[in-house]
This record gives structure tokens, sequence and C-alpha cells, in this order.
């Protein structure tokens, strides 16, 4: 996981006060807590959680606010972008393309024995 | 069958306690009271009030604009009519991914169990908290990327 801004944090602009109430961070070590909240609260345990610099760059560069969904291909490009997130995040098309890209190359054909 | 029943109503009973220990979650004006009502009168003022930049945070938290952030502010927010999204602070020019092109690259801190202690000067035994960088797997395995908040 790439832990980025809040979404509905208790001072943004759409806070949201039934869910976890979190402060937007003004610290990478804010929001490093906040992301450790995150892990706990969502026992998110099996996988790697880094969190985005206060800059914001990878959620910036991954057009990523408030949610979004990708897969990077063992040669480095882009093999999905989901749409933006929440109505556009798409887990079962994000289990495709890892399906797809998991895939083992086709083998050529070789020439008839016969 | 006979086991199922004498073990349930302890069971039961144990659910019971647990929960009887956690403590009631706090509301978002106790989180904010605690932080910054200083003086404990039951408001924040914007000299209370000790986030860096008060200008994007306190007229938001200010409902009634009265000049003080109060609990009864908070039952107030929710959706604004206008709302267009969280826009960052920060507009500098960044790469942006695109389907079927060489993903930015970033290189970003790790949440770790146990964090490590920040590196400060003649402190040989700290170490130097774990970062992570995409373009360290390129060629070696495709990464899912998962972006988002607890909020």
């Amino acid at each position: 996981m790439v832990y980025i801004a809040e979404a509905h944090a208790i001072d943004s602009a759409w806070p949201m006060l039934r869910g976890p109430l979190l402060e937007e961070p003004e610290t990478l070590e804010e929001r490093m807590a906040n992301a450790g909240k995150c892990a706990v609260g969502l026992e998110l345990k099996d996988f790697l959680t880094v969190v985005d610099g206060i800059d914001d760059k990878a959620m910036r560069s991954y057009e990523a606010w408030p949610d979004r969904l990708y897969l990077i291909g063992k040669d480095g490009k882009v093999a999905y972008k989901g749409g933006p997130g929440p109505f556009q995040f798409k887990p079962d098309e994000l289990e495709a393309a890892i399906a797809k890209e998991l895939k083992p190359e086709p083998k050529t054909k070789t020439a008839d024995p016969r | 069958m006979l086991t199922t029943a004498l073990l349930l109503p302890l069971l039961l009973q144990a659910d019971d306690t647990q929960r009887k220990q956690e403590p009631a979650p706090k509301t978002a004006w106790e989180i904010l009271a605690e932080k910054y009502d200083a003086n404990g009168d039951g408001k924040i003022s914007r000299e209370e009030y000790t986030k860096q930049d008060v200008d994007r945070y306190f007229p938001r938290l200010d409902a009634n604009k009265n000049g003080f952030i109060e609990a009864a502010d908070l039952k107030k927010l929710g959706r604004p009519e206008n709302y267009k999204g969280e826009k960052s602070k920060h507009t500098d020019k960044v790469p942006i991914a695109k389907a079927g092109e060489v993903a930015p690259d970033f290189t970003l801190r790790v949440l770790e169990k146990k964090p490590s202690k920040p590196l400060t000067k003649g402190d040989k035994k700290a170490k130097k908290p774990k970062t992570f960088q995409l373009a360290s797997l390129r060629g070696k395995k495709p990464v899912a990327l998962i972006f988002g908040s607890y909020t």
C-alpha cells in the first residue's frame, strides 16, 4: 500500500466524522502515525506499506487521491492504471491485470516434426 | 453438544469482559480539545490552534465563524455544496503515470512495526529509516500499488 493524503480527515474540506478520526498531517512523521493506525485498524499485515512524502509527490505523479490501483509490470512499465477511486476503484480489474502479467509467455511454434 | 452448551456461556462472558475493557472511542471534538485546548475552557482559539497552516484548517473547523472551534462546530461539518475534492498544497510539476509507459519512480519511507530511531549525530547505534524504491524491482518482479488512506 502507498499511504497518501487523507480523504476525509476531521479538518479536511469534506470531513467524515463517523469513520476513523484523523487530522490532516503536516509532517511525514504525522502521516506515518496515521498510516500506522490504518495498518492496525485494517489489519494490513500481509503487504508492505510505504508512506508518501509530505510533498504528496507519489500521489500527484500517480493521480492517486483519494484512492487508486496500479500494476507495474516486471519491465517497469505501467501495466494497469485503474480509474480514480472510490467509484472506479476496482480490485477485480487489478486481479485480472495481475493474472495477465503472470501468465507465462506463449511458446513460439516449432516446426511440425511429422 | 454438551461441551458446546457448557462452553458457550463462558465464551459469551469472556466476550463481554473484553468489550468492557475497551475504552469508548474519542469523538472528533475530544481529539482536537485534547491537543489544542490548552486552557481547558471548552473552546479552541486561533492562538491555541498550533497547526502550522492555520489559515487552511481553522476556518474549516470554526463552522459558525465565531473565532473559536467548539464541540458544536464539529457537529455541523459535512460535505460542502461546492466540494471539488482535496487538492495537494504542492503544485510543482511531477511526471504523470501513464499506461504502457515507464512508471515514475519514487523512494518512500517504509512503515515498520518497530520504527527505526531517527539518525542523530554521534548516535552510531541508530538505524537509518527503511526506504523502498519502486525502480529497485524493475526487471525483477511486477508490483501492485494500492494508493489510499485510512479516512
